[in-house]
């Protein structure tokens, strides 16, 4: 009797391959489904993917113009609202103390031009400006934080040495003074951050950069721009889960078309699927993601 | 008095590369005050198993899977270049700087050390029980001379140790993709490569070494370990096949999927798994090719 619970916790690649209700498990580590499409099926878990072709010019600049464009093309898409102005009144009040959660990783940080659309955003439905932080390594003690109401995600896709992929759920990793803590299974238990008093129930909406996506890497150090493409995007939504599946998904076709075969990522990015499947955060599964496409749609592969 | 002194001198000048072989180096008696143009820029850094992180955040878990002691870091600039870090990792002993050096490798071998690779201003490589990698900040091929004039001091300064893990040699030739080869104690580096199971289902240890290779042209990986005793083998393969293979599945050869061939196998103290394999036929010839290996040795 113990020996069968015991096995009932385990997780094994057989496991993956096997259950079909593990079918966002085994996307994660590329051992089915791979490559099925999209299906739109109606959902509350709304993702709007918008790109635009000249958003990153020929110097590899973000131009702050469009970037703002575009976000305000996704808020609005994601709200169903006309202005974004309306969006930002939905989620913020005057009183609120905002913190937005960036990444300032060297090699591929979050652009300044989106974090400063961000923060116009939260100002145009009154937040003080003296009660807005953007912060990464910095945010355990910063005041803002520590007394934050509400809370912006956002941070570019990559591919990870430890975790898979880097995407919003990993970016709040910052929220604990000793994230090596989390390191278990490479990251598999990353949701578990999003129960922290500090961070739970805060978040408002949440922005993953696929403007210049990493879609591979090589041990610790791990960033090579042969292995970046201008994808010009940005993916909006309020569940994070449902962003960096998303996100993994069209890492996973960049892959496909740049080694010419489904390599497997190193290590898996279990802990996407984990987020839904064990700590019910939000939705991996690509089938019950309703994705909402707009502007530039070359080599959108998704 | 004069030839004692002498005598102490010699004896000093003597013992400062053969005494490293098996001690402990540091990168100050290492690199010369200025190479080529280049000076350090500040002191050197030092960082311990739990302070590496402060360094590498995550990152730091790559070396941690091994033996890792202590890793020293050096910054070196010039006018109107980029900075170049140097990191020497000491990884305990040869087979597990070779380990955390086989854990990352991709590319082509650069003829450095005992094994290395170079990208884009990246030059990684292995000497003895240190494993080093040589950065060029903004990763351009300029500073590429000075990267391998560095590796070319660091590793003219004391001994290779010519050894590698002695699992290495069971296995076989034929179709072996070498520049997979990673070698390992521990299982989250097998999950890093290879996702098994969350729990540690082959009872993978320190005590234990273990090989991962990819034959073929296909992601068919075969997994040997060597246990430190045959009894402890045996547990291991009970516990992996309980949790792995339900009853009425452990057979001699099984297909998971499509192009998914599976076999395992218990010989002396070893377990030699095979995942993925493309055909039956393949899984089977490649089983047996490793076993003879065993056998012989």
């Amino acid at each position: 009797m113990e020996k069968h619970s015991e096995k009932k916790v385990r997780f094994t690649r057989r496991d993956f391959i096997k259950g079909a209700s593990c079918a966002a498990l085994g996307l994660a580590m590329g051992v089915s489904a791979e490559s099925k499409n999209v299906v739109m099926a109606p959902s509350g878990t709304k993702v709007v993917l918008i790109r635009d072709k000249s958003v990153i010019g020929v110097d590899g600049k973000c131009n702050s113009e469009i970037i703002q464009s575009m976000l305000d093309q996704g808020i609005n898409e994601l709200f169903n609202v006309k202005s974004p102005a309306d969006a930002w009144n939905v989620m913020f009040k005057p009183s609120d103390i905002v913190g937005i959660k960036t990444n300032v990783w060297g090699p591929l940080p979050t652009p300044p031009e989106l974090e400063q659309s961000i923060k116009r955003g939260v100002m145009s439905a009154g937040v003080k400006e003296t009660n807005i932080s953007i912060d990464d390594r910095g945010i355990l003690s910063n005041d803002v934080f520590n007394n934050a109401t509400a809370l912006i995600n956002t941070r570019p896709m990559r591919t990870h040495h430890w975790a898979g992929v880097g995407g919003l759920l990993k970016n709040y990793i910052m929220f604990v003074p000793e994230p090596w803590t989390y390191h278990d299974n490479s990251c598999a238990d990353l949701a578990k951050l999003w129960e922290l008093p500090a961070v739970k129930g805060k978040t408002k909406v949440q922005i993953l950069v696929m403007l210049t996506p990493l879609f591979h890497g090589i041990g610790a150090h791990h960033f090579d721009k042969e292995f970046t493409w201008k994808y010009n995007g940005l993916l909006v939504g309020t569940d994070p889960v449902a962003l960096d599946a998303v996100g993994l998904q069209i890492l996973k076709a960049q892959r496909l078309i740049h080694f010419g075969e489904e390599r497997p990522m190193k290590p898996s990015p279990h802990h996407i699927a984990f987020a839904d499947t064990r700590h019910k955060l939000g939705v991996a599964d690509m089938s019950k993601i309703n994705l909402i496409k707009l502007g530039w749609d070359e080599d959108i592969l998704i | 008095m004069k030839s004692n002194i002498l005598f102490i001198l010699l004896l000093l000048v003597g013992c400062s590369a053969a005494d490293h072989i098996g001690g402990n180096l540091s990168l100050k008696e290492i690199i010369p005050g200025e190479v080529n143009g280049w000076v350090q820029d500040g002191d050197i850094e030092k960082y311990d198993h739990e302070t590496i992180f402060r360094y590498m955040n995550g990152a730091g878990e790559i070396y941690r899977m091994y033996d890792y002691r202590e890793m020293e870091v050096l910054r070196l600039v010039k006018s109107d270049q980029s900075l170049i870090k140097i990191e020497m990792f000491d990884m305990g002993t040869p087979k597990d700087a070779f380990g955390v050096f086989s854990h990352t490798r991709e590319g082509d071998e650069a003829g450095v050390g005992e094994g290395s690779e170079y990208r884009n201003g990246l030059l990684c490589f292995w000497q003895g029980k240190y494993f080093f990698c040589i950065i060029s900040e903004l990763g351009t091929e300029e500073t590429k001379p000075i990267i391998f004039e560095l590796a070319r001091i660091i590793t003219n300064f004391y001994e290779p140790s010519n050894t590698k893990p002695e699992i290495l040699n069971v296995l076989p030739e034929e179709s072996l993709n070498k520049k997979s080869v990673r070698y390992f104690n521990l299982p989250s580096s097998l999950n890093y490569h290879y996702f098994v199971s969350d729990q540690n289902i082959l009872n993978l240890n320190s005590e234990t070494d273990a090989v991962l290779a990819r034959y073929g042209e296909s992601y068919c990986y075969l997994l040997s370990v060597k246990y430190p005793d045959s009894n402890k083998a045996e547990k291991a393969f009970a516990n992996f096949q309980s949790v792995y293979l339900p009853e009425g599945e452990r057979l001699e050869m099984s297909q998971f999927d499509e192009n998914k061939w599976f076999t395992s196998t218990l010989r002396e103290n070893y377990i030699v798994i095979i995942f993925d394999a493309p055909t039956e036929t393949f899984a089977k010839r490649l089983k047996q090719n490793v076993l003879e290996k065993i056998i012989l040795k």
